[in-house]
């Protein structure tokens, strides 16, 4: 009904300017560069192009070790040293290790920009690697996770992710991997991993701030340039996440009060043709936060849940759509067949006319907001680079979005929402709570 | 080692007016911006709730959402993201924040929006009592987070008779016997434009964005005065400690020190203090703790200072109970030996040094600049607070930073709360 009003605002289908530099070395190390001089400070990502997905089986946990063994000290710097360093010129110096990617990140005042360029070669091409580091690292990691397991929202991811995927997919565990696959990694593996992936060939700079180009570029090419370009082995694939048939775990965990529920099905690689249409439809359904179906419905009319939402997850190889929330135990079928008929809805009926309209322009109008910090642009072009999105990516974005009709997102919707689908349940429910329901069911006592 | 005090002159500027009406008008410019985030800030929070009437502030912030008389049922949000923009709120101790970041061309919308909201909510009586659930969903996430648990009860054994005590989203009783009547007395007694902020920092233009702020604020009318409230607190007169325990598999702690309230001198040494102790894997605490002895997970903590009164608390996370009470001794030996070593000028420039690019780096998102001036301009009394923050900290000397931990950190004004598997 407000739609009327808003349909009056005249907004403008923004001109995306998002000029990104590049620049490769012979050894196939690339640099993408954004200069935005607001502030005296830059942002470097130094990405790997590899991350979790790489873990061997059995050994899950490993890409996240090598990355944080990086920050463990180089051959001329201990781990304190290398920390003291960085900071006593005010900067900042991080790791992270996601699915797809491991990355270096030192955040800088400008003026020292060089010092930490230099910085960053030491970490990446001379390492320690010393086992008693390792150790450490490795217990803190086992600690932490056994910390994390306190929580029913890590519970229900890690027991989703297991479910979901078959057994030698790259997605089916927390990048941090299990405490018993990460006792038995040893250094060794360690040292391999890195000589395996960490290659300039296999990974790229992201500079964004108050820099010069052609200085930075002259200066990557000083540091990096000697170093070997090798090959680099690639992921081989052959089961892809396919629900067969419905299934719902639930995981028992005493003293909590609430249902945490996920349900989830398959969804394809974040380069597919359909993400963008997808991105749309997610918006439109559990997305777009309280203005999404599910919003509206489970929270605004209901009042059954704080959280509740659906997105698409974006990597490189196919992965899953989900839908989660939280909600008191006793309306815990309620909201399941919530969930379920806002799904059939959408894949029989579709969506309308108005709410494509307003998906639209929201994307149209967010551009400048999603890219306002320089945190925001970093990892914009990160997911370019990565995905192999295009430069042009933010305007192709808005073109396609501009042009998407109700029959052709109806279309999409129809093939992408499943039938069939995992749903799992941290609760403490009993067996006999829950209303029977025509799928495999499998309970779990923690 | 050195010293970067040419970073200093990289400041803020602020433009800060008010209209007749009281609304104080922050607008800090940012061209390099392609957008705007506009900020309403209400001075009301768990501070200024009675025992019951605890988590209002909070459910009147959800309510703020569900219409007023020109902008209907759920148009806020809508209107907002279908100009792009994203838009959310926030209630704390002190105050309750709506904010929206929209492109530069549509603020005037969202100003309008804001000044319906702060007259003319709707605040149905049906409404109300679906979104008393929502924020009951809302409590009960936090009370199956375990850390989440030992705050509050950290909360209640530091504060015996100070709100503070009070979680902000309410106990879970009280929430049950909210009422209408008790929303729309605390809606009238606090949205009026002598007790809030509008904050706009973004690309604006000062005189434009003044002239659209007067056109819809300019006539508001406030309904009467708000008392200011001078809670007090019994004095700490010996530890106090409780044990909690649940099925957790890693134990953890709190255990905090009453300081000072913001405006203090102190506040500046205890900052750097903090840092000294708790910042980073180079911190004092988490070398000796982590890297060196293993007996924790986790640290962090810091000084948290508030208007009237603060603490600084140290969190501890351990993988058993043993470590953790371990930990806990190591943590107040290494208090100790603090005052009696000296404090090497390196370690004391780097973290100046931190703090001050801190300073910088805090200002890449518009809306964080929005945050900060709005969160002091209220705790603090004004925003130059932060302005001023750079050259306080510099000034910050070893001998007040050992003074610290002499006149706070002793065992008589210490409180713990343990949480412990069952």
């Amino acid at each position: 009904m407000f739609l009327i009003f808003f349909l009056l605002i005249n907004l403008k289908v923004p001109q995306i300017k998002f000029p990104i530099a590049s620049d490769s070395l012979e050894n196939g190390l690339k640099i993408y560069g954004y200069i935005d001089n607001k502030l005296p400070m830059v942002r470097v990502k130094v990405v790997i192009k590899v991350g979790s997905s790489y873990d061997p089986i059995g050994k899950e946990g490993l890409a996240n070790l090598v990355i944080n063994m990086l920050l463990m000290g180089t051959k001329n710097r201990s781990y304190e040293e290398l920390y003291n360093f960085v900071e006593s010129f005010g900067g900042r110096l991080e790791s992270q290790c996601d699915y797809d990617f491991s990355q270096i990140e030192i955040v800088t005042l400008s003026h020292y920009l060089d010092t930490m360029l230099f910085l960053i070669k030491e970490i990446l091409t001379m390492p320690k690697f010393a086992n008693e580091d390792f150790i450490k690292l490795k217990n803190q990691v086992i600690g932490r996770i056994k910390s994390s397991e306190n929580l029913p929202s890590y519970l229900l991811t890690k027991e989703f992710l297991k479910n979901f995927y078959p057994k030698d997919y790259p997605y089916r565990h927390l990048p941090e991997g299990e405490i018993n696959s990460l006792e038995k990694i040893e250094i060794d593996d360690i040292k391999n991993f890195y000589e395996t992936y960490y290659h300039p060939n296999n990974y790229f700079f992201i500079l964004v701030g108050d820099f010069s180009l052609e200085k930075v570029k002259n200066k990557i090419r000083e540091l990096f340039v000697k170093l070997g370009r090798q090959t680099i082995p690639k992921l081989k694939i052959e089961n892809f996440p396919k629900i067969e048939k419905t299934k719902m775990i639930v995981l028992k965990k005493k003293e909590i009060n609430q249902s945490y529920i996920l349900l989830g099905f398959e969804a394809p690689s974040g380069n597919h043709p359909t993400v963008i249409p997808l991105r749309v439809i997610n918006f439109i359904f559990g997305g777009g936060a309280l203005n999404s179906r599910l919003g509206k419905l489970i929270r605004e009319k209901e009042g059954l849940a704080y959280d509740v939402g659906s997105y698409f997850t974006r990597r490189y190889y196919p992965s899953h759509f989900i839908c989660d929330m939280q909600t008191e135990i006793k309306n815990t079928d309620r909201a399941i067949d919530l969930i379920l008929e806002e799904l059939k809805n959408l894949k029989e009926k579709g969506i309308k006319k108005d709410e494509l309209e307003q998906a639209k322009r929201f994307y149209f109008g967010n551009i400048p907001i999603s890219i306002d910090s320089y945190n925001d642009k970093a990892n914009v072009i990160r997911e370019i680079v990565l995905l192999d999105l295009g430069f042009d990516y933010l305007s192709h974005l808005l073109s396609e979005i501009k042009d998407l009709t109700c029959e052709k997102i109806n279309e999409i919707a129809k093939e992408y929402i499943k039938e069939n689908f995992l749903l799992v349940i941290v609760s403490n429910l009993e067996k006999e709570n829950l209303k029977v329901r025509d799928w495999e069911v499998e309970f779990i006592e923690k | 080692m050195f010293f970067f005090i040419f970073y200093l002159c990289f400041n803020l500027f602020v433009y800060k007016d008010s209209l007749p009406n009281g609304l104080k008008i922050l607008i800090y410019p940012d061209t390099n911006s392609e957008i705007v985030s506009c900020q309403i800030w209400y001075k009301v929070g768990s501070y200024y709730e009675p025992e019951n009437l605890t988590g209002i502030s909070h459910l009147l912030e959800h309510m703020a959402f569900k219409g007023s008389k020109n902008f209907p049922k759920n148009s806020y949000s809508e209107t907002i993201r279908a100009l792009g923009g994203i838009d959310n709120a926030f209630t704390s101790k002190l105050y309750t924040c709506y904010w929206t970041d929209i492109g530069k061309d549509y603020y005037e919308i969202v100003l309008k929006m804001e000044a319906d909201r702060m007259q003319n909510l709707t605040l149905d009586r049906k409404e109300f009592e679906t979104e008393k659930k929502v924020v009951m969903e809302e409590r009960r996430l936090g009370e199956n987070t375990p850390h989440s648990s030992l705050w509050e009860s950290f909360g209640v054994i530091s504060y015996f008779l100070h709100p503070y005590r009070q979680p902000v989203i309410g106990w879970m009783p009280i929430l049950e016997k909210l009422t209408h009547e008790d929303l729309i007395n605390w809606y009238k007694n606090y949205y009026q434009p002598n007790n809030a902020i509008i904050v706009l920092s973004g690309n604006v233009k000062i005189e434009e964005a003044t002239k659209k702020i007067k056109k819809y604020f300019g006539k508001i009318k406030n309904r009467g005065n708000i008392k200011e409230r001078k809670p007090f607190d019994l004095p700490i007169i010996g530890e106090r400690r409780i044990i909690l325990k649940k099925e957790v598999n890693t134990p953890m702690m709190i255990f905090g020190y009453k300081t000072c309230a913001i405006n203090d001198p102190d506040f500046y040494p205890l900052e750097v203090l903090e840092k000294i102790l708790l910042w980073g894997k180079t911190s004092r605490l988490y070398q000796k703790l982590i890297t060196e002895k293993n007996l924790l997970i986790n640290i962090s903590g810091g000084s948290d200072i508030q208007k009237d009164t603060g603490i600084f608390y140290f969190f501890l996370i351990a993988e058993d109970t043993n470590k953790l009470f371990l930990a806990e001794k190591e943590i107040e030996k290494e208090l100790e030996n603090f005052v009696k070593e000296k404090i090497k000028e390196e370690e004391l420039i780097k973290i100046k040094n931190r703090l001050l690019a801190e300073y910088v780096f805090q200002k890449e998102r518009v809306r964080s600049v929005g945050f900060i001036l709005g969160s002091y301009e209220i705790a603090a009394g004004s925003y130059k607070f932060y302005e001023e923050y750079p050259k306080k900290i510099e000034e910050v000397k070893e001998e007040k930073v050992k003074e610290m931990i002499k006149k706070y950190f002793y065992k008589d004004n210490k409180i713990t709360a343990i949480l412990l598997p069952k």
